[in-house]
C-alpha cells in the first residue's frame, strides 16, 4: 500500500492548439512555433524542410501564444499566457541558445467570473498594448512604453458580457479592438473600441456592425492599408471597416475553426472548418479598397485547430482531433480536384477518450490501445514501448555460441555469410541467388572448432579466431592465406579484431597483438597482465575506421576495465568497477559523434563511460541495470546510424539521442547473441540467436514509443480487449455531414487483436450511443462476453432516461447479441463484480445477476442497487468494494454485502470535485482525476476510531497534472521483471485529451522521500521557462481551492536531471549528498518505468 | 481512409450535388488555381524533396536564471498602491540575500509582495534572486484601483462637466470646455509615447483643470477637502472657498 506517487509522462502532449510563424531565433531565421498544451516546440524553416529545434516545457497550460516585434527590435518576441493567469514574454538569446524572460506577471484578478468562451490574449499590431480578456466584463491592458518594455496593467470595464472574439485592428491611430459578442437575445454583433491609455478606459470606436450571422465566431483583422476585419460566420463571411465598406458572401454551412494568413498584406487567407476542409478566402481589391470576397475549396486536411502558412506554398495544419500535417498547396488540382498535398503527418494521440492495456505478445509487456482522434480523424492507436524486431525467418538451432556476419569482399555494402559458432564446430550460412539462406563452406576456415571471432579485414581478407589459431582467408578464393598459431600450452580465450588488427587473450593474462600487413599476420606486441583477461575490444573509435589506437580490456579478479594504447599495449587508464561481478563484454563505440566505452557485467549491469578517443581518458561514469544475466554487446546500424545491441535475458538497444545514451528494450524475451546481417534482400536486418533458435529480423525505427495507427474515419469512444476470443471491441460513432440535418450513427465493432481487421459490426438504434463496455464472464458460465451499456440520447431530454445493457458473445468472429436488458437511464459504467454485472445507471448503482432460463437462454436479473449520486459516471471494483466517481461529488466507496445482498455506502470524500476518472490503486488508496486538471488520492480510514472518521475518505495526495484525464488503467508499458526492484512497483496508466499517456507509480516511502528531496533540489537548478514557478504549477487548483501539491512528485522534473550537464549534475548530487553516479542510476531506473 | 478519399473526391470532383452544374465547378477549380498563384516565398521549402526529419527535437532544460531583466525599468510606482513593487533599499545591495516571496495560497489575491528577512527561502520561490545584480525585473502587476470606482469617477467627471456647462450658459464655458477637451484628446494621443506618466488620474492634475463652474458644482464638503489637501484654511462660505481654491490654482 502506498500513498506516495510518482507521476511521469510516457508520451508527451501531441494535440496542437496554437501555432505561429515569425523570426524568433534570429533576424534571418524563420520559425514555426507550435503550442501543445504544456509544451512549446520551436522549428526552423529551411530549404530542405522543417527542422526541429527545441521542445520547451512550460509550467502552465498555454492559453494563447503570439509573436510580436516592438518597432526597434530585430527579432520577434513570444508572448505566452497560461490558463492560470500568468503571462510571460520570451526572447531568444542566439549566443547562448537560451530563452530569456523579458517580462512576466500575474494577470489574475481577485474578483471576476472566468470567461466561458476561452481566454483571449492579443498583441496590438503596433505594439502599443497587450490585451487580455480573461474574465467576463473585463478587458485587461498591459501597455508598452516607448522602449518596448511593459508597464503596469489595468482593467477596463467591457460592457459586452458574452464575448466570442476580440482582435486588434491594424492601422489605427490609437489601439483599437473589435469585439464580437452575443447579446442576451442571442444575436451577435461586432463593435469597436479605442483604448484611451490616459483615462484607462474605452472610447467608442469608429464603427460597429449589428445583427451578424448567428454563428459568427471568428474575427480576422486585415492588415493596413486595407484595414478592417473579416467576420467569419457559419453561413456568411463578412468584411467591414471604418469607411463603412461592407462586403458579404454566403458559404456552405460549416464552422470555421482556424485561419492562417497567406500574404503579408492580408489579401488571402486559409480557412479550416470542422470537417477538415481547407478553403482559400480571397479579398479582391482595387486601389487599396476591398471590392469583394471570394472563397475557394482547396482540399482536405485533418480538422484544423491552427493553420500557419510557412513558405513557398507549404502550410502547417495543427490539429487537436487528428494528426497535425505539413501540406503543400499545389497550383494544379490532382485527380480528385484537391490542391492539397500532404507532405508529412505528425502523430497525435489526442484526444484519448478511452484505452485498454493488452499484452498481445504475452511477454509481460503491455501495449496501450487507444481510442484517439475525433470526428473524421478518429482512429485506434497501438502504443508500444521499446523497439520491435519483426521476425522474417527463423530456424531451430541448438547451442549457438557465437554469431558473426561477413561480406564477400571488403567494400561490399551488404553482408553475405553468417558464421554460426557451436561448442565444437562452426557452420557457415550464405545468401544464395534466391535470397535464401543456405549452408555453405569457407574452405580456409576451420569448421571443426568453436569460433571465437570473425571479421572482414583489409585486402579482401577474412579473419577467423579459434582457440588455437588465427586464420586469414582470402575472400575470393576462400583459401587460407596466413595463419598464426597459439603457443604450445596456451589457448586463446577471448579475441577481438577489426579490419587490420587482432587482439587475443590467452590464459595467464597473456595479451597478444597482431596486425595484418600485406595479407600476413604479424605479431606486433605481447604483454602479460596481472590477472586473467575476461573480455577485449578494439572497435575503432578514432578517425581511421580501419585502425584503432585504443583497446579496451576487462579483467578478472580485480574487476576492472582498462584502456590500452595500440600498438605498444601501454596502460592508459584503469577503472575499477567495484563489486564482485566480472565484466563480460566491453565495447568501444561512437554514437552521434561521441565516443563511449561500454562495459557489461555478468549480472546484467552496464557501465558507460565517455571516452576521449585521442587520449583515452574516461569520464562520466554511469551504471544502469539492463537485466539479470550476462550481457554481450555489439554495434549495429539502422538507417545509417550506429546503435548498440545488448544481448541478455532482457535485450536492450542502446542509442544516443541529443548526445544522451538511451536504453530501449526490445520485444524479445531472451537473446544470447546478435549480429547485424545487412543483406540486399533484408537490409538493416539482425541475426539473433535465441535459446534453440536462430532468427533474422528487421528492426523498427529507433525510438522509445512506437505508435501504430488504425484509421477509422469515425470516432471510437470505448474500447475493450477480450483475450479469449482474440478480439478487440469498440463503440464508435460517425457524424453524417451530408444531409441537411446533422445526424450521428453509433456502432459496436469487432476487430482482430493481431491484424486489426474489422470482423463484425452491430449498429445501435437511432439516438442510442454506447457509453461503457467490458469483457467479462459470469458465475456458472465459462464463456466470456462483451457487455455494452448504452443510452438513448434524445434531443428533448436533458438527461437520458432510457438505456440498454447488451451482452454479446463472439462466435466465429461475429458479434452475437445474447441478452439485452433495458435500463432507466444511461449506463455510464459497467464492471464485472463477483461473477455478476455492476452497472452505473444515472444516479444509481445497480447489480445484475446472470440467470439461465430453462431453455438455456440467459437473462440479466436485477439483484440490488444503491442510490445517492448526482450521476455515477465511473465505477471501479476490487473484491466486494466499489469506488464510484460522481459527476460533481468526488469519490465514494460502497461495499456489497453478500448475506444481505445489498450495496451500502462505506465512506465518501466530501469535497465537491467534478470527476473525470477514478481508479483503485490498491485496497485502501483510490486515485481520481477532476475537471480542473488535478489528480488526487483518497484513503479509506477503516482503522479510525469513530464512525464519522470511517465514513470519510481522507484526501492524502493532491497534484496539478495540467491534463484532462479520461481514463486510468492498471498496467505497464514496459516489461516488468519480477526480480527487479522496479518490477514490484504498481503502476497505473492514464490517457488524456491532449494525447498524453502517463504513468502513476506508487513508490515505497523511503524512495519517495528521496525523490521529493531531489525534486526540491532540482527546482533550484532547473528554472521554469518564463520565470513560471514549478511549485505553483503543481499545486492543486480548482475554482474552490488551491493547495500545495503533496504526496506526488513530478517525474518529468526528476527525469530532466539526466538532461543536465555533468557539472550541474554534480552540484545536484552534492546537495543531495549522494554520489552522482548513484543518483543518475536511480533516476535512470525511474525512466524505465515508462 | 478509402471512404474518406472518395468523399473528398465527390466534394471536389463530381461537382458535389449542392453545386449547380459541373461546368461552373470546373471554372471554380481554375479559379482556385488562379488565386493560388504567387504564394509568398522566402526560399524555404524550395528543395525538391522536403522532409521534416532533419534532426531531433532537443528538450529544453532551463538551467539559467529566468527572472526578467531590470533594464530600462521606468514604471513609477505610486506610493498609494499596496501592490506596487518597491525596491527595498536595505536588501538591494545584498544580491544573494534578497529573496522575495509570494505566498502560494494567495494565487488569486497575490498582490502582496514582501521581502522575507531570512536569507534563504524555505521552498523554491518564484522570483528567487540569485544573480549578482539585483533584478527587480519586469514583473507586471495590475493596477488595483477598483475598476468600477474608476469608471464612476470618469463618468462623474464627465457628467459634472456637462452639468455645469448646461447650467450656466452665460459664460463662454462651452468654448472653453471644448477647447479643454480637444486639449485633452491631444494629450492622450501623445501620452502613450511619453511613456512615463501613464495617465495618472490623480487629484492634483484634476484640480488644476477645474473651472469655476466645476468648483461651483462641488459640495462645500468637497471644496474643504481640496483646500485641506493644499494646506489652506477651510473656513468661510462656499464662494470664499472657491475663490481661495482658484487663487491656489493660479
Amino acid at each position: 500500500m502506498s500513498t506516495w506517487n510518482y507521476v511521469v509522462t510516457a508520451h508527451k502532449p501531441t494535440s496542437v492548439s496554437h501555432s505561429c510563424v515569425g523570426h524568433f531565433t534570429g533576424p534571418n531565421q524563420l520559425n514555426l512555433i507550435v503550442a501543445k498544451c504544456t509544451r512549446i516546440e520551436i522549428h526552423l524553416l529551411t530549404p530542405q524542410g522543417l527542422q526541429p529545434m527545441l521542445d520547451v516545457p512550460i509550467y502552465g497550460r498555454i492559453a494563447t501564444i503570439e509573436l510580436f516585434r516592438p518597432g526597434n527590435e530585430a527579432q520577434d518576441f513570444l508572448f505566452i499566457a497560461t490558463e492560470r493567469y500568468k503571462f510571460c514574454i520570451l526572447q531568444w538569446d542566439a549566443e547562448k541558445s537560451e530563452l530569456l524572460t523579458r517580462s512576466m506577471g500575474d494577470v489574475s484578478d481577485r474578483i471576476g467570473r472566468p470567461t466561458d468562451n476561452g481566454q483571449i490574449g492579443i498583441v496590438d499590431p503596433d505594439c502599443r498594448i497587450i490585451g487580455l480578456h480573461l474574465y467576463d466584463g473585463l478587458f485587461k491592458v498591459i501597455p508598452f512604453d516607448n522602449k518596448g518594455q511593459l508597464k503596469e496593467a489595468f482593467n477596463i470595464r467591457l460592457e459586452e458580457l458574452q464575448v466570442l472574439d476580440i482582435k486588434f485592428l491594424y492601422g489605427c491611430l490609437r489601439p483599437t479592438i473589435v469585439v464580437l459578442y452575443q447579446d442576451n437575445k442571442d444575436a451577435r454583433h461586432a463593435k469597436t473600441y479605442e483604448v484611451a491609455l490616459k483615462d484607462k478606459d474605452f472610447v467608442e470606436g469608429p464603427w460597429s456592425q449589428n445583427n451578424l450571422d448567428n454563428g459568427a465566431g471568428l474575427l480576422i483583422p486585415v492588415p493596413a492599408p486595407l484595414g478592417g476585419v473579416i467576420i467569419i460566420g457559419e453561413e456568411t463571411i463578412v468584411y467591414c471597416n471604418a469607411n463603412s465598406t461592407f462586403k458579404a458572401i454566403p458559404i456552405k454551412q460549416s464552422i470555421i475553426r482556424a485561419y492562417g494568413r497567406v500574404d503579408p498584406d492580408g489579401s488571402r487567407y486559409l480557412l479550416g472548418d470542422n470537417t477538415g476542409t481547407l478553403h482559400l478566402l480571397v479579398l479582391t481589391q482595387e486601389r487599396e479598397r476591398v471590392t469583394g470576397l471570394k472563397i475557394e475549396h482547396l482540399g482536405e486536411t485533418s480538422v484544423a485547430s491552427s493553420i500557419s502558412y510557412l513558405d513557398n506554398g507549404v502550410v502547417y495544419v495543427g490539429s487537436r482531433f487528428g494528426d497535425s500535417q505539413l501540406v503543400k498547396l499545389n497550383l494544379q488540382p490532382d485527380a480528385s480536384g484537391s490542391f492539397v498535398e500532404v507532405l508529412e503527418r505528425y502523430v497525435n494521440l489526442g484526444p484519448i477518450v478511452d484505452f485498454c492495456v493488452v499484452d498481445l505478445d504475452r511477454q509481460g509487456q503491455g501495449q496501450v490501445v487507444t481510442c484517439s482522434g475525433a470526428f473524421k480523424d478518429g482512429s485506434i492507436r497501438v502504443v508500444r514501448n521499446g523497439i520491435g524486431i519483426n521476425e522474417q525467418a527463423s530456424v531451430e538451432l541448438q547451442g549457438i555460441k557465437g554469431l558473426w556476419s561477413l561480406k564477400s569482399s571488403f567494400n561490399d555494402p551488404y553482408d553475405m555469410y553468417l558464421v554460426v559458432s557451436f561448442i565444437s564446430e562452426t557452420r557457415f550460412l550464405a545468401m544464395n541467388m534466391e535470397d535464401e539462406l543456405e549452408e555453405t563452406e569457407i574452405e580456409g576456415f576451420d569448421a571443426q572448432i568453436q569460433t571465437l571471432f570473425c571479421q572482414n579485414a583489409i585486402n579482401d581478407l577474412l579473419i577467423q579466431v579459434t582457440a588455437n589459431s588465427v586464420r586469414l582467408v582470402s575472400c575470393t578464393s576462400r583459401e587460407l592465406v596466413d595463419q598464426w598459431n597459439a603457443p604450445e600450452g596456451f589457448s586463446v580465450n577471448v579475441a577481438s579484431a577489426n579490419a587490420s588488427q587482432v587482439l587475443l587473450a590467452t590464459g595467464g593474462g597473456h595479451l597478444v597483438y597482431l596486425e595484418i600487413r600485406d595479407a600476413k599476420l604479424v605479431e606486433v606486441k605481447h604483454a602479460q597482465l596481472e590477472h586473467e583477461i575476461s573480455c577485449v575490444d578494439l572497435n575503432p573509435v578514432g578517425e581511421n575506421p580501419q585502425y584503432s589506437s585504443l583497446a579496451a580490456i576487462g579483467l578478472w579478479t580485480d574487476i576492472s576495465v582498462s584502456i590500452y594504447s595500440l600498438p605498444d599495449l601501454e596502460l592508459i587508464r584503469k577503472e575499477s568497477l567495484g563489486g564482485e561481478i566480472v565484466p563480460r563484454s566491453v565495447l568501444l563505440c561512437t554514437l552521434e559523434g561521441v565516443s563511449y566505452l561500454l562495459c557489461a557485467l555478468g549480472d546484467g549491469h552496464l557501465f558507460s563511460f565517455l571516452l576521449n578517443a585521442s587520449t583515452g581518458e574516461l569520464t562520466d561514469r554511469k551504471k544502469v541495470s539492463l537485466g539479470t544475466q550476462p550481457i554481450s554487446l555489439r554495434t549495429f546500424s539502422s538507417k545509417g546510424t550506429t546503435h548498440v545491441f545488448a544481448s541478455s535475458d532482457r535485450p536492450t538497444v542502446i542509442y544516443s539521442s541529443n548526445k544522451k545514451l538511451l536504453y530501449s528494450n526490445v520485444n524479445l524475451k531472451e537473446v544470447n547473441h546478435m549480429s547485424p546481417f545487412n543483406t540486399a534482400a533484408f537490409p538493416d536486418s539482425l541475426a539473433i540467436a535465441k535459446e534453440g533458435e536462430l532468427s533474422i529480423g528487421t528492426i523498427d525505427d529507433i525510438q522509445k514509443l512506437h505508435i501504430r495507427t488504425i484509421p477509422l474515419n469515425e470516432q471510437a469512444r470505448r474500447i475493450c480487449h477480450q483475450e479469449q476470443s482474440r478480439t478487440l471491441a469498440f463503440c464508435s460513432f460517425k457524424y453524417n455531414h451530408d444531409s441537411m440535418e446533422q445526424s450521428e450513427a453509433h456502432f459496436i465493432r469487432l476487430l482482430d487483436h493481431q491484424t486489426f481487421e474489422f470482423l463484425s459490426t452491430h449498429p445501435l438504434d437511432p439516438y442510442e450511443c454506447g457509453c461503457s463496455m467490458i469483457s467479462c464472464s459470469f458465475s456458472d458460465d465459462n464463456n466470456f462476453y462483451y457487455c455494452v451499456g448504452t443510452a438513448y440520447v434524445l434531443p428533448e431530454e436533458s438527461e437520458p432516461t432510457k438505456g440498454r445493457i447488451l451482452v454479446f458473445a463472439v462466435e466465429d468472429g461475429r458479434l452475437q447479441l445474447i441478452v439485452e436488458k433495458e435500463t432507466k437511464g444511461a449506463v455510464y459504467s459497467l464492471n464485472a463484480f463477483n461473477g455478476k454485472l455492476l452497472a452505473a445507471i444515472n444516479q444509481k448503482i445497480q447489480l445484475y445477476k446472470w440467470m439461465t432460463r430453462d431453455d438455456g437462454s440467459h437473462e440479466l436479473q436485477s439483484e440490488c442497487g444503491h442510490h445517492g449520486h448526482i450521476l455515477a459516471l465511473y465505477t471501479q471494483t476490487r473484491g466486494d468494494f466499489i469506488v464510484v466517481g460522481d459527476l460533481m461529488k468526488s469519490i465514494s466507496l460502497l461495499v456489497y454485502k453478500h448475506e444481505e445482498s445489498a450495496i451500502e455506502e462505506l465512506a465518501r470524500d466530501y469535497n465537491a470535485n467534478w470527476m473525470t476518472a477514478v481508479e483503485m490503486i490498491d485496497d485502501d488508496i483510490y486515485v481520481g482525476a477532476e475537471n480542473s486538471y488535478n489528480l488526487f488520492t483518497v484513503r479509506k480510514n477503516s482503522d479510525a476510531a469513530t464512525d464519522e472518521e470511517r465514513g470519510r475518505l481522507e484526501v492524502v495526495g493532491e497534484y496539478h497534472l495540467g491534463e484532462f484525464v479520461n481514463r486510468f488503467r492498471h498496467g505497464s508499458l514496459v516489461m516488468r521483471l519480477p526480480d527487479s526492484e522496479m518490477g514490484q512497483i504498481p503502476t497505473v496508466i492514464f490517457g488524456t485529451i491532449n494525447g498524453v499517456i502517463g504513468i502513476i507509480a506508487s513508490l515505497p516511502h523511503d524512495h519517495y522521500v528521496f525523490l521529493e528531496k531531489l525534486q526540491a533540489t532540482l527546482v533550484k537548478f532547473i528554472k521554469g521557462v518564463g520565470s513560471l514557478s514549478h511549485e505553483q504549477w503543481r499545486s492543486f487548483h480548482n475554482d474552490k481551492k488551491t493547495s500545495e501539491a503533496r504526496n506526488f512528485v513530478d517525474g518529468d522534473l526528476i527525469e530532466s536531471f539526466l538532461d543536465l550537464n555533468r557539472g550541474k549534475m554534480e552540484e545536484v548530487a552534492k546537495v543531495m549528498a549522494v554520489p552522482v553516479e548513484e543518483l543518475s542510476k536511480r533516476v535512470e531506473e525511474l525512466t524505465r518505468l515508462h | 481512409m478509402a471512404a474518406e478519399g472518395s468523399s473528398g473526391s465527390s466534394g471536389g470532383g463530381g461537382g458535389g450535388g449542392g453545386r449547380k452544374t459541373p461546368s461552373p465547378h470546373k471554372a471554380r477549380e481554375r479559379g482556385a488555381a488562379k488565386f493560388l498563384a504567387g504564394l509568398p516565398s522566402r526560399g524555404n521549402f524550395s528543395s525538391s524533396s522536403i522532409s521534416s526529419n532533419l534532426g531531433g527535437l532537443r528538450v529544453y532544460v532551463c538551467e539559467h536564471d529566468t527572472n526578467p531583466p531590470d533594464k530600462h525599468r521606468n514604471v513609477v510606482d505610486k506610493p498609494t498602491k499596496i501592490c506596487s513593487v518597491t525596491r527595498h533599499p536595505a536588501k538591494a545591495k545584498e544580491a544573494d540575500v534578497a529573496i522575495w516571496h509570494r505566498p502560494l495560497l494567495s494565487l488569486k489575491a497575490s498582490k502582496e509582495v514582501f521581502f522575507l528577512d531570512s536569507p534563504r527561502c524555505e521552498y523554491p520561490c518564484p522570483f528567487a534572486l540569485k544573480d549578482a545584480t539585483v533584478r527587480k525585473g519586469q514583473v507586471i502587476e495590475t493596477d488595483t484601483t477598483n475598476i468600477l470606482i474608476r469608471h464612476l469617477q470618469l463618468k462623474k467627471k464627465e457628467s459634472e462637466a456637462k452639468d455645469t456647462g448646461s447650467r450656466t450658459p452665460g459664460e463662454s464655458s462651452k468654448g472653453k470646455r471644448s477647447a479643454a477637451r480637444s486639449l485633452d484628446v491631444q494629450n492622450s494621443s501623445k501620452k502613450p509615447n511619453l511613456g512615463s506618466s501613464s495617465g495618472l488620474p490623480s487629484s492634483e492634475e484634476a484640480i488644476s483643470g477645474f473651472s469655476q463652474h466645476t468648483l461651483q458644482s462641488f459640495t462645500v464638503e468637497r471644496l474643504r477637502a481640496l483646500l485641506r489637501q493644499r494646506g489652506f484654511t477651510t473656513k468661510g462660505k462656499k464662494d470664499e472657498l472657491i475663490t481661495r481654491l482658484r487663487e491656489s490654482q493660479s
